[in-house]
């Protein structure tokens, strides 16, 4: 899951960049408000965290420009003016939600996670056949077996069930599981795909990861 | 005990006090008046009587002829006459009319001849008359009770006495009644200005449009509370400023501190976070060191100033912010150093020069030059420091002096400053009787001017 943090406040910036990492979000950051919204209309991105007083450009109307725009990436406020017209005011402009500072982290990653919801899935779990991702608790399981997945594998398996029965090219995966600072060389996705395959279909009977040759990458079960 | 009467219990007694003073004077001037002129009258009837039985006497040859009101013409009851003759040794009555024993006759002797007198004497009041006629002495007297005009007088005094509290009583009860009704709109005033409160300042006494006294109060409430709800607001507004300024630090100093709890880490990261909390808390202290310095500004009026020489503070600033200045490639240049004195409050001076020339470092491009200048302006001490930084919109320029008030709210922590340092200059120069002047044109510099009093 790809998110954009845009937060003039460096040390905010930073600390929040990598706690999201380390919940494998792979997470963009601005620190300018014109460039936030260059980013965040360029990119494709699942969520977009948001401060609300920015240089050159403020929150409000970078969600409004973004909505003129026809992006309609979840936006969530953060800001440290708290007062109920202001909310109002954010929320108008085109924000989903609004978290006044200083919040707790893991209210944040809530926030994040409702987000991501999609209207078939309801909670915070992702499932193929008997492979369930579980989003708030960070775990994978397949068939009641636990299975360890690194941040990049889990962040690559989230997209794909996200993305189920669809057939998503290299380009797409490494679109939203990369962020703009990591290098990316060219067959940096397949040895990914390599991994996880070892890791969730290898031990058990039926494949759910399947490669269409010169195309990309499917998960789902074998129709 | 008086003190504490309320102003309407004052009223009444005030009332009632002058009523009754004035009512006691009426009914004494009254009974006098009646008094003194019933008296006179009877003596004028007297005398007039004493006067016309003299004239009779004169037409008579023979004064034993004379009949003493025999048809009662006077019509002035009772009436008693006597005409006597004054002989050797006393008098010898000549003719009288019952004339009451116990009326003393006058010794005729010390009567002047001719004119009539006055005397009293029990309830009979006498007129009499000392005459030569015919080669004889007579003495003409007549005389009257005047214990009826006494029986008036004690009515008066009765019915006065009995009337006078009851006009007291009525008086008091329309006095009440007055001073309740005109104090009616100074009870509702009260029962209005209770309800007002610090969460409602916005409401104001209404006015009943007659122009009076209670309106004139009620429009200069209003207007102490127009003012009272500024000063409010302007504390409310302070106050969110400073929570919204300790947000930011507090909520850079959390984030860091959860995300880095949430797993174990190394000893390394754990020292980092550290020392950026510790920097955290920094700014945190440094804003409120500076609040607490604004709200006690106010507290140092009361100290005697002292002799304060500015050149030399001025140099002292000056290296105190050098290395800044160097580590921020800004030339931080002082001209113009002589003695220049001022009364004032060195402490206080100090904080004022530092927080100026500071603010031009803070905003100030690499490569650039602060050029600080002391000198005098209209023989006032001046101090002038121009930099060559970003300058401020003519629109920002008025409210920089404002508490967290900045131009660019989000540069801020790049910058540092807690966004009171213009703030505590103003302060400072208003409480030496000083100005803090500001000249500014975006992408050429600003010219921050302190002037002494």
């Amino acid at each position: 899951m790809r998110l954009l943090l845009v937060e003039d406040d460096k040390k905010i910036a930073k600390t929040l960049q990598r706690g999201l990492q380390e919940e494998y979000y792979s997470v963009d950051v601005s620190h300018d408000g014109k460039e936030g919204l260059y980013l965040a209309t360029t990119n494709e991105y699942d969520v977009i965290l948001l401060d609300l007083m920015l240089p050159s450009m403020d929150g409000v109307n970078l969600c409004k420009a973004l909505r003129r725009k026809r992006v309609h990436t979840p936006v969530i406020m953060l800001t440290a003016k708290g007062e109920i017209e202001e909310r109002i005011e954010g929320l108008d402009s085109g924000a989903n939600d609004y978290l006044p500072k200083p919040f707790a982290f893991e209210e944040l990653l809530a926030r994040i996670r409702v987000q991501l919801r999609t209207p078939e899935q309801g909670g915070d779990t992702l499932q193929v056949a008997d492979l369930v991702l579980d989003r708030g608790k960070k775990q994978v399981s397949r068939g009641g077996v636990p299975i360890r997945l690194t941040a990049k594998e889990f962040a690559l398996l989230e997209y794909l069930l996200r993305r189920k029965n669809a057939v998503v090219s290299e380009g797409m995966i490494r679109e939203n599981i990369q962020s703009l600072d990591e290098d990316s060389s060219s067959n940096v996705i397949s040895v990914y795909i390599y991994r996880l395959r070892n890791k969730i279909d290898k031990p058990f009977d039926k494949p759910l990861i399947h490669t269409l040759r010169g195309i990309g990458y499917r998960v789902g079960e074998d129709v | 005990m008086y003190k504490t009467l309320s102003i309407k219990t004052r009223l009444l007694l005030y009332g009632i006090a002058i009523q009754a003073g004035v009512l006691l004077l009426f009914g004494y001037s009254l009974y006098k008046t009646l008094e003194l002129s019933s008296k006179e009258r009877l003596q004028t009837s007297l005398k007039v009587i004493v006067l016309d039985i003299y004239d009779d006497l004169a037409e008579h040859t023979q004064i034993e002829d004379i009949e003493l009101d025999e048809e009662g013409e006077y019509e002035f009851t009772p009436l008693f006459m006597r005409v006597s003759r004054v002989v050797e040794g006393g008098l010898q009555t000549v003719k009288a009319t019952a004339f009451p024993e116990e009326v003393a006759s006058v010794e005729p002797s010390k009567l002047p001849l001719r004119k009539v007198r006055f005397s009293q004497s029990g309830s009979y009041i006498t007129a009499a008359l000392r005459v030569r006629l015919a080669g004889e002495e007579l003495l003409i007297e007549t005389a009257t009770s005047y214990k009826l005009l006494n029986d008036t007088l004690k009515n008066l005094f009765y019915s006065l006495a009995f009337i006078t509290p009851i006009i007291l009583l009525f008086a008091t009860l329309g006095a009440k009644f007055l001073i309740r009704r005109s104090f009616a709109p100074v009870r509702e005033l009260i029962t209005r200005l209770r309800g007002i409160e610090a969460n409602n300042l916005s409401s104001r006494l209404p006015l009943r449009g007659s122009e009076d006294e209670i309106d004139a109060l009620s429009k200069e409430i209003n207007g102490v509370l127009t003012r009272l709800e500024e000063a409010f607001e302007r504390v409310s507004q302070f106050s969110g400023d400073i929570s919204h300024e300790l947000k930011t630090p507090l909520t850079a100093m959390r984030s860091e501190l959860e995300i880095t709890l949430r797993k174990p880490r190394q000893r390394q990261e754990y020292e980092e976070v550290m020392r950026s909390a510790l920097e955290e808390i920094g700014t945190i202290e440094e804003i409120v060191h500076n609040l607490l310095f604004l709200s006690r500004a106010k507290l140092q009026r009361n100290l005697p100033k002292e002799r304060v020489e500015l050149g030399t503070l001025l140099s002292q600033q000056c290296r105190l912010l050098q290395d800044q200045a160097q580590q921020r490639g800004v030339a931080l240049r002082l001209r113009g150093v002589g003695e220049v004195f001022v009364r004032g409050y060195e402490r206080l001076i100090k904080i004022a020069l530092y927080n100026v020339i500071h603010n031009a470092i803070l905003y100030s491009d690499r490569g650039t030059a602060v050029a600080v200048t002391l000198g005098k302006r209209g023989g006032r001490a001046c101090v002038t420091v121009s930099d060559e930084g970003v300058g401020i919109d003519a629109e920002h320029l008025a409210h920089v002096t404002k508490s967290f008030y900045r131009v660019d709210r989000s540069r801020t922590r790049h910058t540092g400053g807690s966004g009171l340092g213009l703030a505590i200059v103003q302060k400072i120069m208003e409480q030496h009787g000083g100005k803090l002047e500001l000249e500014s044109q975006k992408g050429v510099g600003t010219v921050v001017t302190l002037l002494w009093e």
